[in-house]
């Protein structure tokens, strides 16, 4: 691979991105602690989950106390967006000089900030330095989450509820502002303003559910507004 | 119930996508409807969660 492609790749990555992830997965730390999840939990979900949305239904399902299998499949459904992202993603990296075993890799590094810069930064690179630039720069994201999951699981004490959440929020405002201009607007504008309504409706009927339940039924009520009539 | 084990089953549940997004690009069509789908409910899960915790929090307030 590419050291001076990863180099570039670990040096565009500490700046605004990281910045905007630490002050995310500080917020996470802190709720985290506060849902009584003890420490090298939250970290490890940091690296092992690598998703807000997974990470923060992990605690809070264990907040609530859901069964196993309500959890993991309310888990899976958040996730369930890395398939159409990895499925963009990949004939932009695929080359002839890289191993299967690397795009596998690659896959658990991916994340909603790490695909959005690389979806705007790869045509500007040559495939062949596309996915040692990743790897520096996802490499990046990763410890810089990791590291403050930890310091705002420690400092949960100091940051007020509000705060904590507002700092979480930061991450998909931000994210969500930089993909309006994405190629498929418009079914992330009709997906995301359909689960926003259902998500919360869902709520009502069954607390446990609800994740599953607004996402499948805001997510088809956009796929039917979608379709040409 | 033992944390660590419900830790790996989501990272495993996650990984399940990325995993599958891997396997399956080279033979999948993009545009095809089921894809669309997918990529709705996935939009409409990640809002559904910010926003029940945007309404939780402002309750707090």
């Amino acid at each position: 691979m590419g050291e001076a492609a990863f180099r570039q790749g670990v040096r565009e990555a500490a700046g605004a991105p990281a910045a905007i992830l630490l002050a995310g997965f500080l917020g996470f730390g802190a709720l985290a602690a506060a849902q009584g999840i003890p420490l090298p939990v939250a970290v490890a979900s940091t690296v092992l989950i690598w998703a807000l949305p997974g990470q923060l239904i992990f605690v809070e399902m264990h907040a609530l106390a859901a069964p196993l299998a309500v959890t993991i499949v309310a888990v899976m459904l958040s996730s369930a967006r890395f398939l159409p992202m990895t499925l963009m993603l990949m004939p932009e990296i695929r080359d002839a000089r890289h191993r299967a075993w690397q795009y596998y890799v690659l896959a658990q590094l991916l994340s909603l900030s790490g695909w959005t810069f690389a979806v705007a930064r790869f045509p500007q690179l040559p495939r062949a330095q596309r996915l040692a630039w990743f790897y520096g720069f996802a490499l990046v994201l990763v410890a810089t989450s990791a590291l403050s999951t930890a310091a705002g699981y420690v400092g949960a004490d100091r940051l007020a509820p509000a705060v904590q959440l507002a700092l979480v929020f930061m991450v998909p405002m931000y994210y969500l502002l930089i993909l309006s201009g994405a190629v498929r607007e418009r079914i992330a504008a009709l997906g995301l303003a359909c689960g926003a309504v259902a998500g919360p409706l869902a709520y009502f009927v069954t607390p446990q559910w609800s994740v599953v339940l607004g996402g499948l039924s805001g997510g088809t009520a956009a796929y039917l507004l979608l379709r040409p009539r | 119930m033992d944390l660590w084990l419900l830790l790996a089953l989501c990272g495993l549940a996650t990984y399940l996508w990325r995993g599958a997004g891997v396997l399956v690009s080279s033979g999948i069509d993009a545009k095809s409807e089921v894809f669309t789908w997918v990529s709705c409910v996935a939009y409409a899960i990640i809002a559904g969660i910010f926003a029940g915790a945007l309404a939780l929090w402002l309750l707090k307030l």
